[in-house]
């Protein structure tokens, strides 16, 4: 059998569809990083359960309000983020910063491309010497990782604003 | 989140039992005792993750930087009881392949034999 390398990718796109709003449900939080957890906790409140997967959804949805929160806000509590969500058929957010947007969106494709392709050559050494992005801006308590998981759970897209300070993500659910 | 060490079979080696959620909050307490631990001698660390019900971005972050530690030390890092969100958390960040998993403490310390 053909081994198939595949490597996705971030992409910016003003007009996707993802970024459709009308019919979701709105909140406005303040960009309190020691909230994140609690915020995501209470969106969820009456999504169906059958959604939330032990607590895999918290932790998706804990990780772009953290990211939004953090990286797009610098967790300064004046500012808000913005939040639509909708979990009719399948699980959808935007969030919204007040930030600058994310600037090494294609330095973070170039990072996880030759990550993925250190891991496909298996080569270990290089594989983990590359395991986390290290921005900027990235502290002791950033993974440099979410954004990677954030690719595979976000089945149906995700898909970040011109500006790039707004993403757009979905999961569905064969059973949905 | 708490986190115990245990004496393993020889004396490089650790066993750390964790309990709680591993998250953005108590992830850099985790990763400098761990590597703290690293650093004293004891370079083969088993991570039980038994009772660890959540692990997000930040925690996958710090066992990056703790495999990067044991292996720079010539240690190895083996991890047991990993199952719900933990475990599907790993395989999305792709990086499952990177660690030595063994189903529970006795099969990983008999793993060291």
């Amino acid at each position: 059998m053909q081994n198939l390398f595949i490597v996705r990718k971030l992409i910016v796109d003003d007009r996707n569809e993802l970024f459709e709003a009308q019919g979701m449900r709105y909140v406005e939080l303040a960009s309190d990083l020691t909230k994140v957890r609690q915020y995501a906790s209470q969106i969820l409140a009456d999504c169906p359960e059958l959604f939330l997967e032990g607590n895999l959804l918290e932790q998706q949805l804990s990780e772009i309000l953290k990211n939004g929160i953090k990286h797009g806000n610098h967790s300064d509590t004046k500012k808000i983020l913005k939040v639509w969500y909708d979990f009719r058929k399948r699980v959808r957010f935007i969030v919204e910063d007040e930030g600058a947007g994310f600037k090494n969106l294609e330095a973070w494709n170039e990072f996880f491309r030759q990550r993925q392709t250190a891991l496909f050559q298996q080569d270990f050494d290089s594989f983990l010497s590359m395991a986390s992005y290290r921005g900027p801006h990235s502290d002791d308590s950033d993974g440099g990782n979410s954004l990677i998981a954030a690719l595979e759970y976000w089945n149906g897209g995700m898909i970040y604003s011109g500006r790039r300070n707004r993403v757009g993500v979905v999961r569905w659910f064969s059973q949905g | 989140m708490e986190i115990q060490f245990q004496p393993g079979r020889k004396r490089d080696q650790v066993i750390i039992v964790l309990e709680g959620d591993l998250d953005l909050y108590a992830t850099v307490a985790f990763c400098n005792a761990v590597l703290s631990k690293l650093e004293s001698g004891t370079t083969r660390a088993i991570l039980d993750f038994g009772k660890v019900r959540y692990l997000d971005s930040s925690g996958v972050g710090a066992l990056i930087r703790i495999l990067q530690k044991a292996r720079s030390l010539g240690g190895e890092i083996r991890v047991v009881r990993l199952a719900g969100t933990p475990m599907k958390v790993l395989e999305m960040s792709n990086i499952i392949s990177l660690l030595k998993i063994s189903p529970d403490t006795e099969a990983a310390l008999e793993a060291w034999e």
